[in-house]
């Protein structure tokens, strides 16, 4: 069922992304249009995640592929060019150290 | 809260103990401790194994040991043990080390000395774990460990980065 409901909105064009915040591994799972950039998607992340975008944070794939070159790239050009076909994203926080 | 310049000061065990507990099904995502091969030998300890990826594919297995004496207002205390002893001798077990480079935000030290530990220790360089403010290491205002934001995916997330491509290297030569 939820399955059935998933393709419906992807149909309609909302697809489902996750994104995992890694300073403390919540996550956030939204439905968001295929037009919107990667840039978009990062920043509502944060509203839903309830946190604060720092200087130095990053926004990748869930297998660690940085997307801030592709910020402006929509979810379907992020699929297109199989930079990410699944919509599942993290958001790295800068460290300091050495 | 950590601060800079501020010496760590350890946490109630109990208090410790309840911070661990409340975070540890949000790190953990849904899977279980033995899922994901964590052991939990006291309240405050895991033993965690992680995988570093070398550039021709193939893994080389560590064991990080994270101690929750001082959390949740300071980071876990990270160290990576021999997994046989459960333990990190210097020079001995320097192999048990992952060797990385090139992330400005964490570093590898088999022996760190300073002022404030002249015998030396190991040290993740990192602003999510424990030994780097134990040490006085100079840190930007922003990296700060910030209890009410951050918890403990925090430090085992940034140690995970760099056992990652293009970081990881291999092992720590002895």
């Amino acid at each position: 069922m939820n399955d059935q409901k998933e393709t419906k909105h992807e149909q309609d064009g909302e697809p489902m992304v996750e994104v995992i915040y890694l300073n403390t591994n919540e996550d956030a799972k939204f439905h968001t249009p295929w037009s919107h950039t990667a840039q978009q998607t990062w920043d509502t992340a944060y509203a839903k995640l309830g946190e604060q975008k720092k200087t130095g944070d990053q926004f990748e794939t869930q297998d660690g592929k940085s997307l801030m070159p592709y910020l402006a790239l929509t979810l379907s050009q992020l699929r297109d060019q199989h930079i990410s076909a699944n919509r599942k994203f993290q958001i790295k926080c800068e460290t300091g150290g050495a | 809260m950590a601060e800079i310049g501020k010496d760590p000061v350890p946490n109630t065990p109990a208090d410790a103990v309840v911070a661990l507990d409340s975070h540890l099904p949000i790190v953990l995502r849904g899977k279980t401790m033995s899922e994901v091969g964590w052991e939990r030998p006291d309240l405050l300890t895991l033993y965690i194994p992680l995988s570093g990826q070398r550039a021709d594919g193939k893994e080389d297995e560590y064991m990080l040991r994270l101690n929750f004496g001082y959390y949740p207002e300071w980071p876990p205390s990270a160290q990576f043990v021999n997994p046989q002893t459960k333990q990190y001798l210097y020079p001995d077990d320097v192999s048990w080390l992952p060797h990385f480079e090139g992330n400005s935000g964490i570093a590898m030290h088999t022996a760190y000395k300073n002022e404030s530990c002249p015998q030396g220790r190991q040290l993740i360089c990192c602003s999510m774990t424990l030994e780097f403010y134990l040490v006085r290491h100079g840190v930007d205002p922003r990296h700060l460990w910030n209890s009410k934001r951050d918890n403990f995916a925090a430090t085992l997330n940034a140690i995970r980065g760099v056992l990652q491509q293009p970081y990881y290297k291999g092992r720590q030569a002895r």
